[in-house]
C-alpha cells in the first residue's frame, strides 16, 4: 500500500498536459506576442483615451483596486484581477453614465471623483469581488469533498456490483491505497468517524478473497 | 427367448413373467428346491401350459448359467426339465429384484431325496431301461453342441411320471457348473477343486457322472459312503476311481464293463455317447483303464501319511499348506522323485522350485506359496490350481472367483494368484496344449495388466466381470437390483433416484469395473477422470460423463431421475465457471435437460470449452474493470478533487465566474435602469 502511495505522489497529475521541446521553443515567441498585441492594444486606445478624457480619468480612478489585483496577483490566468475587475467595473459603470448624461466634461468628472458616493460604490463592488475570491476556496472545497464522497461510493458500488458478478478473485491481488488520515485513525479512532462511510473492508476481504 | 425377455414384478403377490407366466410366491415347491438356496414356486401359465410349471429364485450373489439357457429351452421334447422363460422381476418376499427361471415340472419325485439318502437298489436292467437308455438322446444332443449339464447325480434325477417307469434329468442352470454337485460324481481333478472351481468341463465329465448315477443307483445310495470326500480323492488317485467306487458291490460282467468304461480316469479313453450305445446294442467292449500314477520305490512321509505316488502327495500337501511349506524348503522332495520315481524332468522342475524357496528365506511368505503352487503343478500337472486355500480347475478359476470375491481372504488369494501368473503357469505346465488354452492365456493376461493399474475401473473389480460375463453386478447400490447386462444398469440406477436414494454417488468401484468390463467403447477419458477424487469437479464430471456414455452406448433414452441426480453432482462443476449469472444460466438449462432424460446433453452442456474460455475472458475483463475502479477510487482518496492547490486553482476560476455573472447582471440593470 505504501508503495501505491508512492507511485501515485510520484505520478504526474492526470490530465496535465506534457511537457516538451515544442512548449519550451513556444514560450518566448507566445511572450513577445503578447508585448505587441499590449503595445497595438495601448496605441489604438490611446486617442479614444485623449477623446474622452474624463471618462478615461474617472474610469481610472475608480478601477484602482483592479489595477491594485492585477499587480498583486502573481498567477499567471490573473483571476484576481478578473474577479475584481468585473465587479469593480460594474460598480464604476453607474458613475459613467452619470458623467456621459452630463456631458463628460473635466469639471463633473472631478465633481463626481470627489462624491463619497460614487467611491463607495466603485470601491464597495471591487470589495465584493475580494470577497467572492477570498471565499470561494472554502465553497469550492466543500463541494469537492462532497463529489468525491459521492464518487467513492458510486465506485463502491461498482466494485460491489463486480464481486457480486465474479466473485472476491476478481479483487484478488489489486490494491487499494489508504484513506487520507489512515494512520491518524490507528491512534485516534474517533477521527474515523469523519471519513468516507464505505471502507477497503467492505470491498476486498482478504480472508474470504478465493 | 432371451435375458433380455421382458420380465415383470408385481410389488405385491403374484409375480408375472414375460407378461405369461404367474410365479406365486406365497405357494413354494420345497421338494423341487435346487441347491445352494435357490428356490422353487409355484408358477401357472396364462394362456395354460398343458403341463405344470415352477419357478426356480436364483441367489443375486451368484449367477446361474444364463450363458446355456437359450440352448438348454430347445431341449423341450428330451428327458430334462427345460427352461421355458426367464428374466429378473421384483421378488416381494425378498423386496428386491432377482432372477427367475420359469421351467416345466417333472411328474414325479426325485429318484433320491437328497445326495445322503438311501433307496432300495436297483436292478441292472432297470438302470439300463430307465436311466442309460432314455437318457442317451440327452447326451447325444449335448454332445452335439458341445454343452454340459454337470448336474447328473440321483438327487437330480426324477421320475417323469407316477408310474416310476421313466426318469428325467433335472435342471443345471440355477447354479455355476457343477457347484451343487456332490465330488463323488466328478472325476479326480474336478473332486479336488473346491465346488464353485469346478467349471463347465467337458462332456466326458457328464459320462463320468452318469457311470457314478449308475453305480448310486445299483447300490440304493452312496457306494462308498464310509469314506470322506479326502479318502474318496485320494483313493481314487492312488487306486482308480473305479475300484474305489466299486469296492465289494457284486456286479454283472456287462455292467462292470460299462462302468469301467464310464469311470475311466482319463478322459480321453472314457465312454462317450458311441461307446455306450454300442453296449447298448449289445456289443461288448473292453474299456481302457487308464494308468495308475508310477509308484515310487520308497515312500515318502508327509504329516503321518506315507505316500506311494507323486499325485497323491500333491494332493495332500495341497491341503495342508503350512506343513507342504516347511516340505520345500528342503531338498528331500526333489531326492525322493529323482531317485524313488526316477523322474528327471518332474525333480528338476520341482528342484527349481525348491531350491528358489531356499534361496528367498525370508523373501515372505506369498513367494513361498507361489513357489509351493509351482511344486504342486510340477508334481502333478493333471491336478487343477492350488493356492494357499483355494483349488480351482482353470476352467472354474472365474467363477470360483467370483463366488469367493465377497470374502477379503479368499479374495486376496486370487489377486494373489492373478499377479503371480500362477494360471498362465498351470497352462505351460500341461503336457498337452488344447485350443481353449490360448483363449485363457490371453484373459489372464489381460486380467493382470488390469490389477496393476490400481484405479477405479481396473482392479480386482474389473477382472471380476470380465471373467464372468454373466455375473451380477456386486455393488453395495444394487443390492437389491440384478443387473447381469450393461443395458439394465441405468435403469436400476434410475430405479434408485426414483426412490429417492441418492446420498450415495451412483458410480462405485464395482459399477466402474462393470462398466469397464462390459463396455466395447474407450471409457479411459472418463475413468482418468474419475482418478482425480480429491477434485470434485473433475470427479464428478468423469462420473457423468461415464454414465453419459453407457447410455450413449445402450440406452435407454430417458432417464429423468437419474439426469436430476446427475445435475446435483455437477454443482462442483458449475462452481468452476466464475460468472455468477452464466452458473445460474448454466444450472437452469441443466434442470431443463434433465427434464429430458438426456445425460449426454448434460455433458455437452457442462463440458462446453468455448463456454469456459468466454467465462475466462470475462473474468479478465472483469478484473481489469475492477482496477480501474481502484485507480480511480484511490485518486479519489489520495485527495484527486480535494487537494489545497487543486481546491485553489478551481476556486480561482469559479469566482471569477461567480463575479463575472454577478457583474454582468448588474451591467445590464444599470444599463436598463438608464435607458428607461
Amino acid at each position: 500500500m505504501a508503495q501505491a502511495v508512492a507511485k501515485s505522489k510520484g505520478k504526474a497529475p492526470a490530465g496535465k498536459a506534457p511537457g516538451g521541446k515544442a512548449g519550451a521553443k513556444g514560450k518566448p515567441r507566445q511572450r513577445g506576442t503578447k508585448t505587441w498585441t499590449k503595445i497595438l492594444a495601448l496605441v489604438i486606445l490611446f486617442p479614444f483615451g485623449a477623446v474622452l478624457l474624463p471618462t478615461t480619468l474617472m474610469f481610472f480612478t475608480m478601477m484602482a483596486p483592479t489595477w491594485v489585483a492585477y499587480i498583486t496577483d502573481r498567477s499567471k490566468e490573473k483571476y484576481l484581477a478578473a474577479t475584481v475587475g468585473m465587479m469593480n467595473f460594474a460598480g464604476t459603470l453607474p458613475a459613467i453614465i452619470t458623467l456621459w448624461a452630463r456631458g463628460q466634461s473635466h469639471h463633473v468628472a472631478m465633481e463626481m471623483i470627489g462624491d463619497v458616493f460614487v467611491w463607495v460604490v466603485a470601491y464597495g463592488a471591487a470589495a465584493g469581488g475580494w470577497l467572492i475570491f477570498g471565499f470561494m476556496p472554502t465553497l469550492v472545497g466543500s463541494y469537492f469533498r462532497m463529489t468525491t464522497d459521492n464518487r467513492i461510493r458510486t465506485l463502491v458500488k461498482q466494485q460491489k456490483a463486480l464481486i457480486a458478478e465474479w466473485g472476491y478473485a476478481v479483487a484478488e491481488g489489486i490494491a487499494m491505497a489508504p484513506q487520507p488520515g489512515d494512520e491518524d485513525a490507528e491512534e485516534d479512532g474517533e477521527e474515523t468517524e469523519d471519513d468516507v462511510d464505505v471502507t477497503e473492508a467492505e470491498l476486498v476481504q482478504p480472508g474470504t478473497a478465493r | 427367448m432371451s435375458s433380455q425377455q421382458r420380465a415383470a414384478g408385481d410389488d405385491g403377490g403374484v409375480v408375472t413373467v414375460a407378461e405369461r407366466y404367474r410365479v406365486h410366491p406365497e405357494q413354494p415347491l420345497p421338494d423341487l428346491n435346487a441347491p445352494g438356496g435357490v428356490k422353487a414356486y409355484l408358477t401357472t401359465d396364462e394362456r395354460g401350459s398343458p403341463k405344470a410349471l415352477f419357478a426356480l429364485v436364483c441367489r443375486r450373489d451368484v449367477a446361474p448359467r444364463t450363458d446355456v439357457l437359450t440352448q438348454f429351452a430347445r431341449f423341450n421334447r428330451l428327458p430334462l426339465v427345460t427352461p421355458l422363460r426367464w428374466g429378473v422381476v421384483y421378488w416381494p418376499p425378498e423386496k428386491a429384484r432377482c432372477f427367475v427361471i420359469i421351467l416345466t415340472q417333472p411328474g414325479g419325485d426325485r429318484i433320491l431325496p437328497s445326495a445322503d439318502a438311501t433307496m432300495d437298489p436297483w436292478r441292472e436292467d432297470r438302470v439300463v431301461r430307465l436311466v442309460l437308455n432314455p437318457l442317451m438322446p440327452v447326451f447325444k444332443e449335448l454332445g452335439g453342441r458341445n454343452l454340459t449339464h454337470r448336474a447328473i447325480r440321483a438327487d437330480n434325477l426324477f421320475f417323469s411320471d407316477g408310474t416310476r417307469e421313466a426318469v428325467m434329468l433335472g435342471e443345471c442352470f440355477s447354479l455355476p457348473a457343477a457347484m451343487a454337485q456332490p465330488s463323488i460324481y466328478e472325476p479326480i481333478d474336478g473332486a479336488m477343486a473346491m465346488p464353485e472351481g469346478r467349471g463347465h468341463g467337458e462332456p466326458a465329465d457328464d459320462y463320468y457322472a452318469l457311470g457314478v448315477l449308475a453305480l448310486v443307483l445299483l447300490c440304493g445310495g452312496n457306494p462308498v459312503p464310509d469314506l470322506s470326500e479326502e479318502e474318496i480323492v485320494e483313493s481314487k488317485i492312488s487306486k482308480g476311481s473305479y475300484a474305489t467306487l466299486i469296492g465289494d458291490a457284486r456286479l454283472s460282467l456287462p455292467m462292470v464293463e460299462v462302468l469301467r468304461g464310464l469311470l475311466c480316469d482319463d478322459p480321453e479313453e472314457r465312454w462317450r455317447h458311441d461307446d455306450l450305445q454300442l453296449w447298448l446294442n449289445g456289443r461288448h467292449l473292453s474299456p481302457k483303464q487308464a494308468l495308475l500314477p508310477p509308484k515310487a520305490a520308497r515312500l515318502f512321509p508327509f504329516e503321518g501319511v506315507e505316500f506311494n505316488n507323486a499325485a497323491a502327495l500333491s494332493y495332500a500337501m495341497g491341503r495342508n499348506w503350512p506343513a507342504a511349506l516347511q516340505v520345500i524348503k528342503s531338498p528331500e522332495l526333489e531326492r525322493w522323485i529323482r531317485r524313488s520315481l526316477s523322474d528327471d524332468s518332474r525333480a528338476n522342475a520341482v528342484g527349481a522350485a525348491t531350491q528358489a524357496v531356499i534361496g528367498v528365506s525370508g523373501g515372505g511368505t506369498s513367494v513361498e506359496a507361489r513357489l509351493l503352487s509351482r511344486v504342486l503343478m510340477a508334481l502333478d500337472s493333471q491336478a487343477p490350481l492350488r493356492y494357499k486355500q483355494v483349488a480351482t480347475r482353470i476352467q472354474g478359476l472365474a467363477a470360483a472367483f467370483a463366488v469367493n470375491y465377497p470374502s477379503d481372504e479368499r479374495r486376496q488369494i486370487f489377486a494373489e494368484m492373478f499377479a503371480h501368473k500362477l494360471p498362465q503357469m498351470w497352462l505351460e505346465m500341461q503336457p498337452v496344449v488344447r485350443p481353449d488354452f490360448v483363449a485363457f492365456a490371453r484373459t489372464f493376461d489381460l486380467v493382470g495388466m488390469n490389477l496393476v493399474k490400481p484405479r477405479i475401473g481396473y482392479g480386482l473389480e474389473r477382472a471380476l466381470y470380465a471373467l464372468n460375463p454373466a455375473w451380477p453386478c456386486q455393488s453395495p447400490l444394487l443390492q437389491n437390483d440384478y443387473v447381469a447386462d450393461l443395458g439394465e444398469l441405468l435403469p436400476a440406477l434410475e430405479r434408485l433416484a426414483q426412490q429417492g436414494k441418492t446420498e450415495r454417488l451412483p458410480i462405485d468401484w464395482h459399477i466402474a469395473g462393470f462398466i469397464s468390463a462390459r463396455t466395447k467403447m474407450s471409457i479411459d477419458r472418463a475413468f482418468g477422470e474419475l482418478s482425480d477424487d480429491e477434485r470434485p469437479e473433475v470427479f464428478n464430471l468423469g462420473l457423468v460423463r461415464l454414465l453419459a456414455e453407457v447410455q450413449d452406448s445402450v440406452g435407454p433414452d430417458r432417464l429423468p431421475h437419474l439426469a436430476a441426480w446427475c445435475v446435483t453432482m455437477l454443482k462442483p462443476v458449475i462452481d468452476k465457471f466464475r460468472n455468477k449469472t452464466r452458473r445460474e444460466q448454466m444450472t437452469e438449462l441443466l434442470q431443463q435437460l434433465a427434464a429430458k432424460g438426456n445425460l449426454v446433453a448434460l455433458v455437452r452442456l457442462i463440458d462446453n470449452p468455448d463456454r469456459r474460455a468466454a467465462d475466462e475472458q470475462g473474468f479478465l475483463r472483469a478484473r481489469a474493470e475492477f482496477a480501474a475502479l481502484v485507480e480511480q477510487m484511490n485518486w479519489l482518496r489520495n485527495g484527486g478533487l480535494t487537494k489545497p492547490a487543486v481546491v485553489r486553482a478551481s476556486a480561482r476560476q469559479a469566482s471569477s465566474v461567480v463575479s463575472g455573472v454577478i457583474a454582468a447582471v448588474a451591467v445590464l440593470l444599470i444599463t436598463l435602469n438608464s435607458v428607461l
